[in-house]
Formats: structure tokens, sequence, C-alpha cells
């Protein structure tokens, strides 16, 4: 496996073997090595010394079930810190087929010509993207997949990305070659297109599965693995009814995100319950499919394609971070119309969280009502003409809030909170404050804690065991819900990346990489210039009582400020 | 005692009108989850779900009282 590194003024490409302090880490936490190592912490994210840095993670290439994410990182152009977004889809898998251990992009071209990055057996090759440049995700796609042929995978941005928006990710093509699996949070498609690249192809033909040391022990763990997902009752409930599901558990605790976070519960949830959009694809039946699977061998199956009343895709997957923040958070309960949203949103290459917030916030600024889904989408256009207000609104919660003068602005390093409000889920809130990577539920969500969510106590230690596991499965390249199957079986881990890689790490290895991760994030942001104000949740949210718990987060300072002394 | 039970996801009663997620049920007052589980004929293990009574995270032998609102939860653990 080699480092691929590709100076983007130059158009040349280096390959490396990596040094032996990225040899043992991937994904997240190669990321956080990578960017310690050659990106100066004070560095101007759009500058020419940030790097656009992608890292399969060390379990990738071999189709485990929900085993083959992709980590895409730099400094973050919308928290000012270290990042790292993940998404599925077919991205990972090609870059190890091609033997790419890691791939840097560096320094910025001089000319305005937007360009396609062509990654092959052949190498690397700069093609231009004049056809393509201007328009939104799902057409770009579908002509680079014309003209580079279907099998290839693509990571690519949209408008937004190209308007250096920083509510703007960067798309992946899912195994059915839909490019709506993003590396959402951070702006971190805002930085590819300040590179003027619209997007990377790659064409993994001839490459090679990635090398296994011990194939016949790889293959034991890789059964029991299977077995112990299969078996776990969890994996039902996502392939059945997808991560929607979460919402009534939102709705019991009074946590969901209503109408910018000034509720925590709906008067009727049933509108947007799991169980409602399941029976709802099942009726529509066409192209609806409440069982989807994003990357190839993944048994879970908990994305969804999500049909209209015709039958017809509306828009794969619908997931609940979508329905909170482009639907409750706006006051729209209408699966359709929260699809449609989610549709825009995908095609203008824009993290659903963060313009969901920001809409949330022009909405409490009286830019359109609550309840309003065509101003929703009205909003969601002034984007995609590049207007003024739609400048600032894909730029993400944060800045709106500043712009229109709004205080219940729910963000923590500039990146909105997930849906989950962290009053009535205070471990979670935790997380939101302190993870380098900003709020971010998928840095540590601890709804599933046996545990008082409403007492300031305990929340540090909830939050440390769930910020540690997950910086630990997206440096393996896990999904969050590959998870299942390792809680009851975690020497799979051990195993699995002995029999690969001819290690001899223990059975505590996922914590092991986890508080590397976390070390390697929080000494980043350090040297970027980060101190404990900016670990601290919004201050309107200690002192505004969330109906119906009238829970303010309270979870004591000296807690946020010694989460990661362990 | 009357009781309103949510059944979440998995859990959610068959009927020939289709599947229901709200249940009304009568039990001895003092009853703990784990009997209310067993009026249900629910067999899944309780380590595997989250019992939610009142909005708060409860162990099987919590005693329930009228008036509580029950959430039977099938594992989940984020979206």
């Amino acid at each position: 496996m080699e480092v691929w590194r590709i100076n983007l003024r130059a158009q040349t490409l280096q390959k490396e073997t990596p040094p032996e302090a990225w040899q043992r880490i991937g994904g997240r936490g190669l990321l956080a090595r990578i960017l310690l190592d050659e990106v100066p912490p004070l560095c101007d994210p759009y500058g020419p010394h940030n790097k656009l840095i992608f890292a399969p993670g060390l379990l990738v290439g071999h189709m485990l079930s929900s085993l083959d994410r992709i980590s895409i990182g730099a400094k973050s152009p919308l928290t000012g810190g270290v990042k790292e977004a993940n998404a599925g889809g077919s991205t990972g898998l090609h870059l190890v087929n091609l033997g790419i251990h890691s791939l840097i992009l560096e320094d910025r071209p001089d000319s305005d010509a937007w360009w396609v990055l062509h990654l092959s057996k052949e190498g690397a090759r700069f093609d231009p993207a004049s056809d393509v440049v201007g328009l939104g995700v799902y057409d770009s796609a579908k002509k680079l997949l014309e003209r580079y042929g279907k099998d290839v995978a693509i990571a690519l941005i949209g408008p937004a990305g190209e308007m250096r928006l920083t509510g703007a990710g960067i798309m992946n093509l899912d195994k059915d070659r839909v490019p709506a699996r993003i590396a959402a949070r951070g702006g971190l498609g805002a930085l590819m297109g300040s590179r003027r690249l619209k997007a990377i192809v790659i064409d993994d033909r001839g490459g090679e599965k990635a090398p296994i040391a011990d194939p016949a022990a790889f293959r034991a763990a890789q059964k029991e693995y299977n077995k112990a997902l299969q078996a776990h009752p969890q994996t039902k409930v996502y392939t059945d009814f997808g991560t929607i599901a979460v919402g009534r558990l939102c709705q019991t605790f009074g946590a969901l995100p209503v109408r910018n976070f000034s509720a925590g519960q709906l008067m009727d949830l049933e509108p947007v319950s799991a169980e409602h959009m399941r029976n709802l694809l099942l009726e529509r039946d066409g192209e609806a499919n409440p069982s989807h699977a994003c990357m190839r061998g993944c048994t879970i199956r908990s994305s969804n394609v999500f049909a209209g009343p015709d039958g017809k895709a509306t828009v794969s997957p619908l997931e609940y971070e979508t329905v909170g923040l482009m639907g409750m958070n706006l006051g729209i309960t209408d699966l359709d119309v929260i699809a449609r949203l989610n549709a825009k949103t995908n095609d203008l290459g824009l993290d659903t969280i963060d313009t969901g917030a920001a809409l949330g916030v022009a909405m409490e600024a009286g830019l359109a009502a609550f309840g309003d889904g065509e101003g929703a989408m009205r909003l969601l256009q002034e984007i995609e003409k590049g207007t003024p207000l739609g400048r600032i609104l894909g730029m993400g919660a944060a800045i709106t809030g500043k712009v229109l003068g709004v205080e219940r602005v729910p963000v923590v390093k500039n990146q909105a909170i997930s849906a989950y409000d962290p009053r009535s889920i205070k471990g979670t809130g935790v997380t939101y404050a302190t993870s380098p990577q900003g709020a971010d539920h998928t840095a540590g969500l601890t709804i599933r804690a046996k545990i008082d969510h409403l007492s300031p106590k305990g929340q540090k230690e909830v939050s440390r065991i769930a910020q540690i596991n997950m910086a630990g499965y997206d440096t393996l390249g896990a999904c969050i819900f590959a998870g299942f199957g390792f809680s009851t079986a975690p020497h799979l881990i051990r195993d699995l990346l002995n029999a690969r890689y001819g290690w001899q790490v223990g059975e505590d290895i996922l914590q092991v990489l986890g508080r590397e991760t976390l070390k390697l994030e929080v000494e980043f942001n350090r040297r970027a210039g980060f101190t404990a104000a900016d670990n601290r949740l919004p201050e309107w949210m200690t002192r505004e009582a969330l109906p119906p718990t009238n829970a303010v987060f309270d979870v004591p300072e000296e807690d946020l400020d010694t989460i990661f002394d362990w | 005692m009357q009781l309103v039970v949510y059944l979440h996801t998995l859990l959610q009663k068959q009927t020939p009108s289709g599947p229901q997620s709200r249940v009304q049920v009568d039990l001895p007052e003092g009853s703990s989850i784990a009997e209310l589980m067993r009026l249900l004929e629910i067999d899944m293990d309780p380590e595997h779900l989250l019992l939610v009574v009142n909005g708060k995270v409860v162990e099987p032998q919590h005693a329930l009282r009228p008036g509580d609102e029950v959430h039977l939860v099938p594992a989940i653990s984020g979206g």
C-alpha cells in the first residue's frame, strides 16, 4: 500500500511508502496523524498549506459488512480545527483496490480552470471539468459515469462546493451509483472547490485486493463477525426501519430538534415515525425500498430508497438526521416534502444537518414560517442561484445566525448540532461540546446509555467511552452499526486486524486506536489555537429551558475540561 | 391500573388492521416491567431493550404506577 501524493499546482503524482507512524493507523486516526505531521495548524484552511486527504479505514477493502467507509479530512474551513468526515459507498473500496493507503492532495492550482482528477493503475491524470462544472451533483455524476464507465467510484462536489460554502460536503457514489453518500461535515466540499477540483474518479480496473497476512484466520473471523452481526437484535431494527427508528426514542426523552431547537417533542410524531415511513415505502412499492445497502457486502441495509406516491425515487437515503434537521427543526412533518428538500440539498452538495440548522435559524428570523415547506425550498433555491442570501445560508447555521441576528443558534465550533437536543441527552451534549470535530453525534452518541439523561452526573464518563469507541470505529472504516456485531464479540476486531496485517494487537485495540486518535486531534486543535471556550455548548442552552423536560445544559464545566484526561 | 405502553419498531403488535405501536393494558398496581413484558408476550432479552418510563430509563424490576407512560424500545443506538 502506498501514499499517493498529488500536487494540484504542478499536477504531479508521487508514490511513497507510508512512514512507520502511518502504518498502524487508518481512517480518522491517520488523518489526524497526517495533519499533525504535515499541515501547519495555524494555516489558512483555503491557503496552499492545507491538504485534502482521503484515508480508508484499516479494515477497508474486503467487503466486510459495513466496513468499507472512507474518511476524508483536512483543516476544516468551517471549524478551523481538525476535520474528519466519513462516508459509505464505493470510494474507500476502490482506493484500496488501487493499493492506495492514503491520498494527499497538496497545494492549489494557479489558474481558474476546473478539473477532474482521474486515478487508475496507470497513475493520476487531470481532465478538464468544463462540461460538469456548475451542474448539480446528480447530473454531474451521470455525465461522469457516461464518460468514465459505470464501474468507477467518484467523489465529487456540487455547486455549493464550487461556491466555497462551508456547508458543502463531498459526495460519493453508493453501490448503485447514486451520488448521495456524503462526507458531510466541516466544509470539506468548500475546500475541494477552492482546489478547482470538481470530482475525483477512481477506476480500480486491474487493481488487486488488499493483501491479507493470514487468509484462513481472516475468513474465520469474518464468518464469526457476520454471525454476531446477524444475531444482534439491533440489526433487524435497522434493516426494517432504518435510522429514523431513533426518532420515537428521542420523542420519549424530549430530545427532538423541533422548530430551531425551541422544543424537544412533537405534538404528533406519527407522520415522521419509522413505523409510518416503513408502511409508506412498502405500500408505494416501485423504486421504494425500506432496506437498502449503501456498500457492497453490507448485511445490515439500514439505508433506504424513499419514493413518492408514484413509486419513483425521490431521494436515497432519507435518514433520521435529515428528517430531524430539515423536517422537525423546520416544523415540517410531511415526509414527501422533507424528501424533496433532502434531494435538493444533496444536489447542491450540502450537509443536510448544517443546512437544515441554517434554515431553522432563518425561519426564526422570519425569512419563512415554520412549517412552510415551499418557503424552505425557496431558501434552498437562493443557495442554488448563488444570491447573497443563498451564500449566507450555505455557509451553515453559525454564519446565518450572526448575519440575521439570531441568538438561538445550535452550533459548537461553528458546526451545527445534530438531531439530539443536548439539554435532554446530556452525555451527547458533552460530546458536542468537547469533540475536536465540533458538534457531531457520530463522534459519540450516548442515547443508548442506561443512565438518567437529564442528570448532569455521569455524563462525562458515558461521553468519554462513546467518543473513544467511535474514534476507534472511524479508524477501522466501520459504519457505526458494525459496532453491534463487535459489541458482543470485541475480540473480532483484534482477530481481523491481526489476520489482515500480521500484527499482535490485543482485545483492547479499538480503545487503543480511539484514544490515540482523540489525542492527536486534541493536539492539532490546541496548536490551531483552540481553548476551553471552544469546548462549550452555546450559552443559551445553559439558560433556556427546553420543553417539555424543562432541562437546561448543566454538566459542570470542569467535566468538559477534563474529559480527555485519562 | 391502566397503563399506556408504546411498542417501538419490532415490538409493534400485529393486528388485522395493521401493526399497532400504542396499546392500553390493565395490570395490578406495583407490577414490574418484567411482568408487563410477560403480559404482552414479549420474550426479547431485556438487555436488548431500553425500558423507559415517563422519559426515564429504568430496570426490568421497576415498579409501575397508575398513569405511567411506558416505552419498550428494541436496542437502537442512534441515527
